[in-house]
């Protein structure tokens, strides 16, 4: 089931854009209702935020409207719930379609906006069209057997992100800093709070290249165990101790023998 | 039961927990935690150094410069090296009393219990002036935070400190030495402790000042760099005027010869040009409103002043009003301007360059403050981070180094670099300690 959650501060609004989602749901271009279902409607940011802790198996389609009066705004609900459950989409709902734009599409990655100026009928075709786009995706990502695996973690204080686990090159531990880890990935390079160990135990693909830092074995394109050094692309690789060549050469070769 | 209290040295381990207390702001696991930790005061001296040695070497290993911990630390090194001293010290002052006045020595256990009245009256005194002067305490305090470098420079002084003292008393007691010499020595290693600690608070004094000055500096420079940008500002204003008049001059000149058509498209010329310029400089401060941390404001004006020169186009975005940061605005001032400087560098020679500022700040005081521009080609980020990697055509390279530095050593902040085809950003992230 597609969770659909609404976050609206105007009672009237978010009880006319729940009528126009209740409807789509029943009638659309499908012979079928959708399998999809307003969970909640309300005004609280934290309401949803609850909501979503207690449901974190669910793939949720949220319409936020951005308030950035309320201590916590719809770009930090947004935030959250974009990481919970394999497919989780974000619509906003604002008043100006312009304001805090690379914000968004930074933190965020939205699937659609709507904006409040446009007239009713204009908003009732948006919404209609974003449920069905959003509807067509969660059904593709559910079919699809060949489900990405994810690597998560958490950069900032209780905010889990994820990126998709073959991106990921190495981790390393900061020196100086307590339970912090660098992490570099194909397009990206972050710190995340963590431990080597707890890394290692949750995904079998990463291993101990030395005591600092754990390699994706997934993602290592060529192995140099003579001199001890693993390549991820052209300019990035990383060296791997002595004691550890052998472990991570059987490795390597065992998981050749799982894709073939 | 009198032998087992006359052996177990029970009052310099009260006297101890007592003084931690008495110095320190202690948290509910303090109270559970020191009591353990002094636990091999009541054996003897030899105890308590190899107690040292292993807590020590504990520490350093699973650490990793937490500020808490180098503080507990300190604090415990600390206790250890006053207590002896103030003790046996005590002691001897009611032994000779009680030499004069009954004419004859006290025995051990008695001595023990007397000593606790004036080390009580210690441990309150204490307490009273650390309260005196809790502001300049709470002072150093936040400042030696920043600096886990510099505290645990100061820990490992005050450990070795204890290393030598506590062999000297192990020495003594092993050995039978002259009560005298005894005396003279205990006096000694309190005119040092009494020295070394004045000198390590000026140190810190000292260190304070410094980082002011630089902190003033910085400022400074800033400011002028600020008031220039005025200059320049006032200077191109006056260019406008003398343009405005020769335009209207030239206005004139297609009037006078009736070309009313030449006229009506330099006049919309005119007017579109005027509008590009006001429109830049608007938005710009309109945008940062909500950012009221004066140093950083002034700085992404001024660099994003220079990239609309060169024609970059630019935007801020700031989600809410931003009063303070939790870490030192100095290393955040540093990084920012070397990512505006890497940004407006990198987009000098595109076309349809662009740079953005995004400042979001999020609840429970966590904060993010992101650059992003547009590239051309794939930057490597990876080797560019790294301190001993700089080719010569990597420019950029000297500057990240020092970004991952200032991150590295600043529990606050952290790092996180992304690009795509068009784009690379780079999001410093603010929290308070994980």
């Amino acid at each position: 089931m597609l969770a659909i959650i609404i976050l609206e501060d105007n009672i009237n609004e978010r009880k006319l854009i729940q009528q126009m989602i209740e409807n789509r749901i029943q009638i659309n271009s499908t012979p079928y209702p959708y399998d999809a279902q307003v969970v909640l409607s309300t005004g609280k940011p934290q309401s949803v935020l609850n909501y979503i802790t207690e449901h974190k198996d669910f793939n949720f389609l949220a319409f936020l409207d951005i308030d950035l009066k309320t201590d916590l705004d719809g770009i930090e609900v947004a935030s959250r719930i974009r990481n919970i459950g394999i497919f989780s989409q974000i619509v906003f709902v604002t008043a100006d379609a312009t304001a805090l734009r690379l914000t968004i599409e930074r933190h965020v990655e939205p699937l659609d906006y709507i904006t409040k100026d446009a007239t009713p009928e204009q908003i009732k075709q948006k919404i209609y069209n974003t449920i069905d786009t959003a509807y067509k995706r969660y059904h593709i990502s559910l079919k699809s057997t060949m489900r990405t695996k994810y690597f998560t973690y958490t950069k900032i204080k209780n905010f889990i992100e994820k990126i998709p686990l073959n991106e990921v090159f190495y981790l390393s531990i900061q020196q100086k800093k307590y339970k912090t880890l660098r992490v570099y990935t194909k397009n990206k390079i972050f710190d995340c709070i963590g431990t080597l160990k707890d890394y290692e135990k949750r995904y079998s693909s990463l291993v101990l290249a030395d005591r600092q830092s754990l390699i994706n074995l997934e993602t290592v394109q060529n192995y140099d165990e003579k001199n001890g050094i693993v390549y991820f692309n052209k300019t990035t690789s990383h060296s791997v101790a002595v004691r550890r060549r052998r472990t991570i050469m059987l490795k390597l070769k065992e998981n050749t023998h799982d894709d073939s | 039961m009198k032998d087992i209290l006359n052996n177990l040295a029970f009052n310099p381990y009260i006297f101890s927990i007592c003084l931690t207390f008495a110095i320190t702001r202690p948290s509910k696991i303090d109270f559970l935690l020191y009591p353990i930790l002094f636990i091999p005061v009541l054996f003897g001296y030899q105890y308590v150094l190899t107690i040292i040695l292993v807590v020590q070497l504990i520490c350093q290993i699973f650490s990793r410069y937490n500020v808490n911990l180098l503080k507990k630390l300190f604090f415990y090194y600390f206790v250890l090296i006053l207590y002896p001293i103030l003790g046996e010290l005590l002691g001897w002052v009611i032994q000779i009393f009680s030499h004069f006045v009954l004419h004859k020595f006290l025995d051990y256990l008695i001595l023990n219990i007397i000593c606790f009245i004036p080390e009580i009256l210690i441990c309150i005194l204490i307490y009273f002036t650390r309260k005196r002067y809790s502001i300049k305490i709470s002072k150093i305090n936040s400042d030696i935070s920043y600096n886990p470098n510099f505290l645990n420079l100061l820990v490992w002084i005050i450990w070795i400190f204890n290393i030598v003292t506590y062999a000297i008393w192990t020495i003594i007691e092993l050995i039978n030495i002259k009560p005298i010499v005894e005396l003279v020595l205990m006096i000694v290693v309190l005119l040092i402790i009494v020295i070394l600690l004045l000198n390590l608070y000026k140190t810190i004094q000292e260190s304070q000042k410094i980082i002011k000055t630089r902190i003033q500096n910085a400022e400074i420079k800033q400011i002028q760099e600020y008031s220039s940008r005025l200059e320049e500002a006032n200077l191109t204003l006056r260019k406008a005027r003398h343009d405005y008049k020769n335009s209207l001059l030239s206005l004139n000149g297609y009037l006078s010869t009736n070309d009313i058509e030449g006229a009506k498209k330099y006049l919309i010329e005119l007017v579109n040009d005027n509008n590009r310029l006001q429109n830049a400089n608007k938005s710009m401060t309109l945008e940062l409103t909500n950012l009221k941390i004066k140093e950083l404001k002034y700085l992404i004006i001024d660099k994003l002043q220079q990239a609309q020169d060169k024609g970059i186009q630019t935007k801020v975005e700031i989600n809410k009003q931003i009063d303070a940061f939790p870490t030192s605005i100095v290393n955040i001032i540093r990084c920012v301007g070397i990512f505006l400087d890497n940004a407006i560098e990198a987009c000098q020679n595109q076309k349809n360059a662009k740079i953005s500022v995004l400042i979001t700040r999020y609840s429970g005081n966590n904060y993010s403050l992101t650059v992003q521009n547009t590239i051309t080609h794939f930057v490597d980020v990876t080797n560019s981070l790294k301190p001993m990697v700089t080719s010569k055509q990597n420019h950029e390279g000297l500057g990240l180094n020092n970004v991952n530095e200032i991150v590295n050593n600043d529990p606050y902040l952290s790092l996180e670099i992304e690009q795509n085809a068009e784009e690379i950003s780079f999001e410093l992230i603010i929290q308070e300690e994980k």
